[in-house]
């Protein structure tokens, strides 16, 4: 499957950096698709940092988060730091109702680290 | 009221109902004139003028109806807004629920005394008629008092609402450093108001660090401590940095009691260093001026922040 179908765009922004737009299409349920197709399109890449764009993302539940934290363990493996960053307030006051614990995600206001 | 059909009427009744109204409006002035005219000032002359026929008109059209026990009927409906809009008007400007409910008993003796002098009948012996007009005004009573309540708790609710937010003032004391201080109790509803303000605020001035002050909290239960961690939470979530400061030892206690999750939480004693923590993690060192005179601005502090520093080059 490619990354249309899989429902996000990649885009490098410099030389050491790129981001990932999620799109509707991406299921949370089924992680292992899209992180596999997510890292054979970094790779090639050759960048330290990835952003992962959530300006578009209205609810992050538990299964997002649970695929939101698989990423980016592997991306670790492949020695790409991911950043999430733009999370919206209302999605951010909605995800703090319910954590009870902070999450192991790195979260940033936008695309300057 | 009981239903028009199952009432047995008067003859009195029938004489009220069937009779002229024209020229009441005048003796419906008076009452209006000595509760909310003159020294009052809630009404000029010319609106009681305006109100008084008004009322004349709603008040023939409601004897006039086909049922005017009815509470339901439009011409009640429409009797009733009037006094609502009335109580409304007056207590807009000023007035006493008490002036309204004066003036609404004196328009009562006034409109069957009105009523008994343009027909000439004798409506001021007459039980039913008493008993008539009595639960009508009863009724209007209800209607003034619901709307007084009304506007109370609208006023009450206004004034929650701006203590709330002059209680938690966000403000951005540097560019890319928000300070909120946490005065009082930390209740669900201004938990909410808090964090809808704080965290738009974040995402609209691209905020690094947010320091939030404790020096003027309340005590700390488990459900208080429960909002503060949250706020910290929706913080970090934004992708700024949250330093807690003013924590007094008793707040610092029950946080440990309740075997709360401070990990990643940034402390600080005092809210100055909670400020200077906050500047170096921006990259900005406040410094003295040399002397106390002004100088040149570099002398003012160092290391400032990425977009500060642009700005004055531009």
């Amino acid at each position: 499957m490619d990354r249309a179908t899989l429902g996000f765009r990649l885009t490098q922004i410099a030389a050491d950096s790129a981001r990932l737009e999620p799109g509707h299409g991406i299921q949370p349920s089924d992680p292992g698709p899209v992180i596999e197709a997510v890292l054979r399109e970094l790779q090639p890449l050759h960048i330290d940092l990835l952003y992962y764009d959530l300006e578009r993302v209205e609810i992050i539940d538990p299964p997002y988060l649970s695929f939101l934290t698989q990423l980016q363990g592997s991306c670790r493996v492949i020695g790409v730091r991911m950043v999430c960053v733009h999370m919206q307030p209302s999605t951010a006051f909605a995800l703090a109702s319910w954590l009870d614990r902070p999450p192991s995600i790195e979260f940033a206001g936008g695309m300057w680290i | 009221m009981t239903p028009y059909h199952s009432r047995h009427l008067t003859e009195r009744l029938r004489q009220l109902f069937g009779g002229r109204f024209d020229g009441l409006a005048q003796h419906l002035e008076e009452p209006a004139r000595v509760h909310f005219g003159g020294g009052n000032n809630l009404l000029d002359e010319e609106e009681i003028g305006d109100l008084s026929l008004e009322l004349q008109h709603l008040i023939a059209a409601q004897f006039g109806s086909a049922d005017p026990f009815s509470c339901d009927s439009p011409e009640h409906e429409a009797l009733q807004s009037f006094f609502i809009n009335l109580a409304r008007r007056v207590l807009a400007r000023g007035g006493e629920i008490e002036s309204l409910v004066r003036y609404t008993q004196t328009v009562q003796h006034k409109l069957i005394a009105g009523m008994e002098q343009i027909n000439e009948i004798d409506f001021t012996r007459s039980r039913s008629v008493l008993a008539f007009v009595s639960t009508l005004f009863t009724e209007l009573l209800l209607s003034i008092f619901r709307a007084y309540l009304g506007q109370k708790e609208s006023t009450i609710q206004a004034q929650e609402e701006e203590l709330r937010e002059t209680s938690t003032p966000i403000t951005e004391i540097w560019k890319g450093v928000l300070t909120l201080p946490i005065i009082g109790t930390l209740d669900s509803n201004r938990t909410l108001v808090v964090m809808d303000s704080l965290l738009n605020r974040i995402a609209q001035q691209h905020t690094q660090v947010v320091v939030m002050d404790l020096t003027g909290a309340g005590s700390v239960d488990s459900l208080v401590a429960h909002h503060l961690i949250q706020m910290v939470r929706a913080v970090q979530l934004m992708g700024a940095e949250a330093v807690l400061t003013g924590i007094r030892p008793e707040i610092a206690r029950s946080l440990t009691h309740l075997e709360l999750d401070l990990g990643g939480v940034r402390t600080r004693a005092s809210l100055a260093d909670g400020l200077k923590d906050a500047f170096r993690h921006i990259g900005v060192e406040v410094v003295p001026l040399r002397g106390g005179a002004r100088h040149g601005r570099e002398d003012r502090y160092r290391g400032r922040g990425r977009d500060e520093r642009a700005d004055d080059e531009r």
